[in-house]
């Protein structure tokens, strides 16, 4: 009898033991209802030492602000036709990160703030563009209300730049990531007319269990 | 220049014959399983099932879904961790380790983001192929012996090889440069390359608890697998030993909290592979030993 009790002690520790390797638990927390917040403060949920939302926003105001105040772009008597697009910004970071997010943001703020003072060129969509051209020569389609120009545009000035970062970790295990996002805005020529650079400094450490 | 896309589908096959050579037909309801797991199972083993998923998810060559598990991973290895109601009680000495969530040790986590960065590379988004396995390389140097921090050279190597691809001369010479002060014979980008062969082999390490409290991790190497050759398409591969997941398990010690917490129980490793080895084509060297 003592030795079937033990028996059977043993089994159910063994099976205690086991169970959390081969089963499957389910997480049986609350769930949280979605809420809204603003993508200028910083959220709720705070990640690491990267670029969040309130970084992008921040930045491409920054810039989108300085640009309108750059006479070479604003000032012209025709409209600085401009590209500004991520292919031509480079991530030399340490984090993943989708450049549109930049790009997009500011070229958008850019053309509804400059009030046809600078024309942008979706040069992304250029194929789409040249497929209705060749539709259109082909008389496959009409002209539509819009004149076709005689070539598809050029830009006058395209959005250059890159994120570049510095990882610091000190022995108390404080991490520290400096960022900086240069902008810069490069004309025909090869001539830089304007430049930016939105600097961060961002600095966290793990609690003492997950060094 | 080649893109690395078509490299992709002999690493794929590879990581197929490292991994579970005789599984093939269950990987896909394994990978099922296992992401599913992902999803219910919660906070504290999400990484390293959002890892296992991943990994099973690149055997079925089912990118996208590896790319999702894979961010969903290091979305939390990348946080920082402090204030939380779960860090403190993890921080007490009488709770297990088991009330800690798990973020993986820093070569775990490295090749999350290598992983991460040659999804990245397949798919031409080079800069942040780059920004990946520069986060690798950080989370290597998080580790903590400090005379072998940031020595994992392949994710060195594929920074040189991404700017390869760019066509970045210099910057592919200077990183090279730092390349080869940890591989010293091993080759380097060089113009004319167009194809990279990644052949990972053998298993990823095992972690092990051990100490008469069981409360010091240690780890060993994979076993029980055999590995006989590679080959891809009648191809003569001719790989070098690039690195070794045993070596960068081993010389990082765990973290200091496994000093007074109860080590955690003998987990398979997201990762699969115990070695990475490139193999450039044409390119026969001479192999590195680690």
């Amino acid at each position: 009898m003592k030795t079937r009790i033990a028996l059977l002690a043993m089994t159910t520790v063994t099976m205690t033991a086991c169970a959390p390797m081969h089963g499957t638990r389910v997480d049986d927390n609350a769930g949280r209802q979605t809420a809204y917040q603003d993508p200028r403060s910083q959220g709720a949920i705070r990640g690491g030492v990267g670029i969040e939302s309130q970084d992008i926003v921040s930045m491409t105001d920054e810039m989108m602000r300085d640009i309108l105040a750059t006479p070479v772009l604003v000032n012209r008597s025709t409209p600085a036709k401009v590209v500004i697009d991520s292919s031509d910004f480079k991530n030399e970071s340490s984090a993943r990160i989708d450049k549109d997010l930049i790009t997009n943001r500011l070229r958008v703020s850019l053309n509804r703030s400059a009030a046809g003072r600078m024309v942008f060129i979706g040069r992304r969509n250029i194929a789409s563009v040249e497929a209705e051209r060749e539709l259109r020569n082909q008389g496959i389609v009409d002209q539509g209300t819009r004149q076709a120009a005689a070539a598809t545009r050029s830009w006058d000035f395209k959005l250059v730049g890159s994120i570049n970062s510095q990882d610091i970790m000190n022995t108390a295990g404080d991490k520290s990531r400096s960022i900086a996002i240069t902008f810069e805005m490069i004309d025909i020529n090869g001539e830089l007319v304007w430049s930016g650079m939105h600097e961060m400094s961002k600095v966290g450490r793990d609690d003492v269990i997950y060094r | 220049m080649t893109s690395f896309t078509a490299d992709w589908r002999g690493l794929a096959a590879l990581l197929m014959l490292a991994g579970m050579p005789a599984m093939a037909d269950n990987l896909n309801s394994s990978y099922q399983v296992v992401a599913a797991k992902a999803e219910t199972e919660g906070e504290r083993e999400r990484v390293l099932n959002h890892m296992n998923a991943a990994s099973l998810a690149l055997m079925i060559q089912d990118y996208d879904a590896a790319t999702r598990h894979l961010d969903d991973a290091l979305l939390r290895i990348e946080a920082i961790y402090a204030d939380g109601e779960k860090a403190a009680r993890a921080r007490s000495l009488w709770y297990a380790e088991s009330t800690k969530d798990f973020r993986g040790e820093p070569y775990e986590r490295a090749m999350a983001y290598l992983y991460r960065g040659l999804i990245d590379l397949t798919r031409g988004e080079y800069d942040n192929a780059r920004a990946s396995f520069k986060g690798g390389q950080l989370q290597d140097a998080f580790a903590e012996e400090d005379q072998n921090r940031s020595d994992f050279a392949s994710l060195l190597f594929l920074q040189a090889w991404t700017l390869h691809l760019e066509g970045r001369k210099q910057d592919v010479v200077e990183t090279s440069r730092e390349y080869r002060q940890l591989r010293p014979a091993l080759p380097t980008p060089t113009q004319g390359d167009n194809l990279l062969v990644i052949v990972e082999t053998g298993k990823s390490p095992r972690k092990l608890a051990d100490g008469v409290s069981q409360n010091i991790l240690v780890y060993r190497r994979g076993k029980r697998f055999n590995d006989a050759a590679a080959n891809i398409d009648n191809m003569s591969l001719q790989p070098v030993a690039a690195e070794d997941l045993y070596y960068q398990a081993s010389t990082r010690g765990a973290g200091r909290s496994t000093k007074y917490s109860t080590a955690r129980r003998s987990t398979a490793a997201a990762v699969n592979a115990q070695a990475t080895c490139w193999a450039r084509c044409p390119a026969p060297r001479k192999p590195w030993t680690p």
